[in-house]
């Protein structure tokens, strides 16, 4: 909606500006200082069968551009879980590009603090940490309130209704970000049933709070589609279940993931500068994550 | 340090102050005599502030107030000259003999363009700037701001005082203005005594300032006078128009974009006066066409409009009624209806301000001043989508702030040595940062209104303009409080500005002034949309602080030439800015109901650091003569450092600017004919730009969820690495401007031809840069687009009397 009247300003700018002239040219200026810099990717959990290290450089934004993706595979790449006093070294494995061991060898446990050590050949040394969160049950989420309209004819010739779903949490910790992820299922006056993905604000991610519950709010017209017969869904519409995975995170992880997706065209906004949480000036993200499965009835 | 030593020392000087003002009171009554009254422009009857007014042989030397009003006190029994000079007016003289208190009215006259063009030679002597106690201070002359050249022929103010050393402008055509290495939010923008908040129209492109309506621009970058506070970096101070008390006058324009018209006139002649100015665009009536064509008839279009008022009324020689108000709306509209849906919506801002004012005289050398302030910002968004009789959706948002304030201010002068000045003023914010109301059918209402945050901003002051021998001492102390959700600071605000006169012409000068502000503004643009947040300083986001030492030296020359070199070193607290990462749309958490109403989402999204500014500038002006204007150059460096930007490192701001420079000439080639030009130079500005990339894996949550395998194929995420926050610097900006007026007097009046050309020589200035991939993919390019070519415009205005 806001999209919308944005597109519709800059349609009204758009006209002023051409009106009167707005060019495109190449600059007359120094291209951006590029500096190679070493990037590292890890995400642990305990749902993970593998403990996996993505090892490689940053390359040149403007000038010649190629698709290669640049690995390094020499370097030394360890991981302590440092809550158990334990250590492993994990090898480059040539055919997949990355650093890989399987979990038994350390596994990655809830609540246990991780350190991975990278050293490269030419002696640069990166670490970072983390702290797995702690583990979900299923009944860690639970449906609040909720209210579903009636069926409503709309333009193009279809139906459209009115949702809004309210999920509650039990308890959470702080210095971790929670998020649902779930689908919900409505049933129609004829036994069909209808589903939808619930989005709830800022991707549903949300910090613990040790001291109340958690609530994500979905409120939305859906579009409704043909039933499972080709028939259009009927009134009254209530709501069969939701189903998904609940979703427990670090500060790493969420700080990547909603920076991953906050890269913006604007060129007037001031840019959402790479997350790093590694030592020494190194790009990436060390991040540990969890979740439950789970199927929630009204 | 420096602030805690001039803190406790302060409050002595002050003392000795008061006390040496006290005793030259008891001494008056009967060994001294005053002279004093108004200052008024002959042909208008507006008042005069800042007229100097010398008594000869006694060599005392006072000005007028902001009103008119003047006071000069001498021994009784001395027989004087008293001179009065003002900048483009004839200087005027009574001889007068100190027997008694005397009141005295004084009208000048303005010396008349058709004189000044032609062999009338000025003999109006200016106001030194050697003769001032007070530095990093300008008037702006209100008519070169008619005569400089300006984009599209809007006559912009703020886009004059960017033209000023130590002041540099956002990006291309906007009209924010950043002050000695302060933001745009850190200039106290007072019109009539109500603050204004959002100055822009058209996106920050045009001002909000009517230059038609306003009698007097000053700027102020430091040494602060301890009358103002509430912002660190300066303070923009408009006066409107009285109006014209003697007879009926106006002028109306027509422009490329819009029309205006000011009139002014007697109400009760010689006692009551009035000023009524406004404009409006019409922007959309030229696109609507293009509109239409472009869309399935939709009705889209955005204008802007502002007005300005004032009246007058002498109740008696001793008092005075003011009542000024200006309202301002910019608007976006869009109806798209067609047979059985409808999209519509209209985005608004605008600004409201009312003043009421009463100015009382209650001896010859004590006058008072209260006004009563009502200021107001709001900026509103309604949606209505509309897909048949009974689906329709409904969006209202909104964000206002109002202003209450009251204010008292005393001016004393109780011999020519001393002017003293001491007031007070509380201002109650009232904040509602967003409210918003959904309804969706006829089966759903939402609505979330976060709670009005009431601050209470107050001030108490004192200040001096002090004459010693060749020393002038402009000490003052501000205490400045503040109260916000139960809790209250007060803070002591020193100020002091001093100049040592080497010679009569030449001057060196220093000054220092301790600031504190009490509201921030969240920008997440850079580029002014009125989408920006005004939020108050609270519990948990500190109010910003700066100090600020300047020194310099000033120097009058002949035939109206005036130097001044300044140096200024200021440091900034608690400077607030978005964190990385932070959500930029607050909206986000309109329906987020783990943010309760009374939560303040922004207090998560920012984080606060330090700041620093220094550099030097010069000015070069020459206000009267054939020729006038000025050149400015500024050498800067301001730089900013957050625990939580940057990796914690500091950084260059974003208008950090090495060199700036402006040239402005104002030239009468003849009777006829008025030629301008400015040219302006600055460093480019420091942003961020992509450096680097990296092909690396993310991870996406999802319902069926899948573990992290960056070998399965999460190969294509590329993420941009941009460096250092503001490492690359854009290509430098110039631009010259020229414009030709040609005035023509008619029988009722003068009208005039302005044909003005931005951008003369079709400089490709950078609005933005960006990269772009060549067809194969194989080269990525560095871009930039550029906003205004050279535009020429030609605008009429017709003034009558």
């Amino acid at each position: 909606m806001m999209n919308n009247i944005f597109r519709w300003i800059g349609g009204v700018l758009s006209v002023v500006i051409l009106a009167t002239g707005c060019y495109d040219q190449d600059a007359a200026v120094d291209l951006p200082t590029y500096k190679k810099r070493t990037a590292i990717t890890c995400y642990l959990s305990p749902k993970d069968p593998n403990i996996t290290v993505e090892l490689g450089y940053t390359k040149p934004y403007f000038g010649p551009q190629d698709y290669e993706v640049p690995r390094i595979g020499d370097a030394k790449v360890t991981i302590t879980d440092i809550t158990a006093g334990k250590s492993v070294k994990i090898p480059f494995d040539s055919a997949i590009m990355l650093y890989r061991i399987r979990a038994f060898a350390l596994p990655i446990v809830n609540e246990h603090q991780y350190r991975v050590d990278v050293e490269l050949k030419d002696g640069s040394i990166y670490f970072s940490t983390t702290t797995v969160p702690p583990a979900l049950k299923e009944t860690d989420l639970l449906i609040g309130q909720y209210r579903i309209g009636k069926l409503e004819a709309n333009n193009w010739g279809g139906q459209s209704v009115n949702v809004a779903i309210e999920l509650k949490s039990g308890t959470t910790k702080t210095g971790f970000y929670y998020a649902p992820k779930f689908n919900m299922v409505m049933e129609d006056g004829q036994g069909d049933f209808y589903g939808s993905e619930l989005f709830f604000s800022n991707e549903g991610i949300a910090e613990g709070k040790s001291s109340d519950t958690l609530r994500y709010f979905f409120n939305d017209r859906i579009f409704m589609d043909m039933g499972p017969g080709g028939g259009t869904p009927t009134d009254p519409l209530i709501l069969h279940e939701c189903a998904g995975t609940f979703w427990v995170m670090d500060e790493g992880y969420k700080e990547r993931y909603l920076r991953d997706l906050q890269v913006s065209d604007n060129p007037f906004a001031e840019p959402v500068l790479l997350y790093t949480n590694w030592s020494n000036d190194a790009v990436g993200a060390l991040g540990s994550y969890d979740w439950v499965e789970a199927t929630i009835t009204p | 340090m420096i602030c805690r030593l001039l803190s406790k020392s302060w409050f002595g000087v002050l003392g000795l102050m008061a006390s040496s003002a006290i005793q030259v009171q008891a001494q008056t009554p009967s060994s001294k005599a005053s002279i004093s009254g108004y200052l008024r422009e002959k042909s208008s009857g507006e008042m005069l502030g800042n007229v100097v007014i010398a008594a000869v042989p006694n060599a005392s030397r006072t000005l007028s107030n902001s009103y008119g009003f003047y006071s000069i006190t001498i021994p009784k029994g001395q027989a004087q000259w008293v001179y009065f000079r003002f900048p483009g007016f004839y200087a005027d003289s009574i001889y007068w003999t100190a027997k008694a208190d005397t009141a005295v009215n004084v009208e000048l006259s303005a010396i008349q363009v058709v004189e000044s063009m032609g062999t009338v030679e000025i003999k109006a002597k200016k106001t030194t700037i050697a003769d001032r106690a007070d530095m990093s201070r300008i008037d702006i002359p209100v008519q070169q701001i008619k005569e400089i050249p300006a984009l599209l022929g809007e006559k912009d103010v703020l886009k004059v005082i960017q033209l000023m050393p130590g002041v540099q402008k956002g990006g291309e055509g906007q009209s924010g203005i950043y002050v000695r290495g302060g933001g745009p939010d850190q200039n106290l923008i007072v019109l009539d005594e109500a603050i204004v908040y959002n100055a822009s129209h058209l996106f920050g492109f045009f001002s909000l300032f009517n230059g038609d309506a306003l009698r007097s621009v000053e700027l102020v970058k430091g040494g602060f006078p301890s009358r103002y506070g509430g912002r660190l970096s300066s303070v923009i101070d408009m006066n409107m128009k009285e109006g014209n008390n003697k007879k009926f006058a106006g002028e109306v324009g027509i422009g490329v974009i819009s029309s205006r018209a000011v009139f002014e006139g007697p109400i009760v002649k010689g006692k009551s006066s009035f000023m009524i100015s406004g404009r409006r665009t019409y922007l959309d009536a030229l696109v609507q066409p293009l509109i239409m064509a472009s869309t399935n008839g939709a009705n889209a279009g955005y204008y802007f409009y502002d007005m300005n008022a004032k009246a007058n009324y002498i109740l008696s020689n001793k008092d005075k009624l003011y009542v000024s108000g200006y309202f301002g709306r910019d608007k976006f509209y869009l109806n798209d209806k067609q047979a059985k849906s409808q999209f519509k919506t209209n985005f608004g801002w605008g600004n409201k301000t009312l003043t009421g004012r009463w100015n009382h005289q209650f001896n010859p050398r004590t006058f008072a001043n209260t006004a009563l302030i009502y200021s107001h910002y709001d900026l509103s968004i309604n949606i209505l989508q509309k897909e048949s009789d009974t689906s329709q959706f409904e969006l209202g948002y909104s964000s206002t702030i109002n202003d209450y304030g009251v204010k008292y201010d005393v001016d004393f002068r109780p011999n020519p040595k001393h002017m003293i000045r001491a007031g007070f003023s509380t201002i109650n914010h009232q904040f509602s940062p967003s409210a918003i109301v959904l309804k969706v059918g006829s089966n759903f209402n939402f609505n979330r209104k976060i709670k009005v945050i009431n601050t209470y901003e107050s001030g108490v002051y004192v200040e001096d303009q002090w004459r010693e021998g060749a020393w002038n001492f402009y000490p003052g102390l501000r205490l400045s409080h503040y109260l916000v959700e139960n809790k209250q600071v007060l803070n002591p605000e020193p100020r002091l500005s001093m100049a040592y006169n080497i010679r009569k012409d030449l001057a060196l000068k220093a000054s220092y002034a301790l600031m504190n502000q009490y509201i921030h503004l969240l920008s997440s643009t850079g580029i002014g949309l009125p989408t920006d947040l005004w939020v108050p300083a609270t519990a948990n986001v500190k109010p910003m602080q700066s100090q600020q030492l300047a020194t310099g030296i000033a120097k009058d020359f002949n035939k109206g030439f005036s130097l001044s070199v300044e140096g200024y070193y200021k440091t900034m607290t608690n400077v607030i800015t978005y964190k990385e990462g932070a959500s930029f749309l607050l909206g986000d958490d309109f329906f987020n109901p783990n943010v309760s109403t009374n939560d303040k989402a922004w207090e998560s999204q920012v984080t606060s650091g330090l700041g620093w500014s220094y550099g030097a500038e010069v000015f070069l002006q020459k206000q009267v003569g054939k020729l006038s204007g000025w050149i400015g150059y500024t050498l800067s460096w301001t730089q900013l450092q957050f625990d939580e930007v940057n990796q914690g490192l500091k950084y260059y701001a974003k208008y950090d600017r090495r060199h700036d420079a402006s040239i402005v000439c104002i030239y009468r080639l003849s009777k006829l004919f008025t030629a301008s030009a400015t040219w302006v130079y600055g460093t480019g500005n420091a942003i961020t730009m992509p450096q680097g990339y990296l092909r690396g894996s993310g991870h996406y949550m999802g319902s069926f969820p899948e573990v992290w395998d960056a070998a399965a194929g999460f190969f294509n995420n590329e993420l941009i690495d941009y460096g250092k926050r503001n490492s690359f610097r854009m290509e430098a900006y110039h631009r010259l401007d020229v414009g030709l007026q040609f005035k023509k007097e008619k029988v009722r009046g003068i009208q005039t031809w302005e044909l003005s050309f931005y951008n003369a020589y079709n400089r490709y200035n950078p609005f933005f840069y960006y990269g772009q991939l060549n067809d194969a993919g194989t080269v990525r390019t560095l871009k930039k687009a550029t906003l205004f070519p050279m535009i020429p415009s030609l605008s009429w205005t017709y003034k009558f009397r």
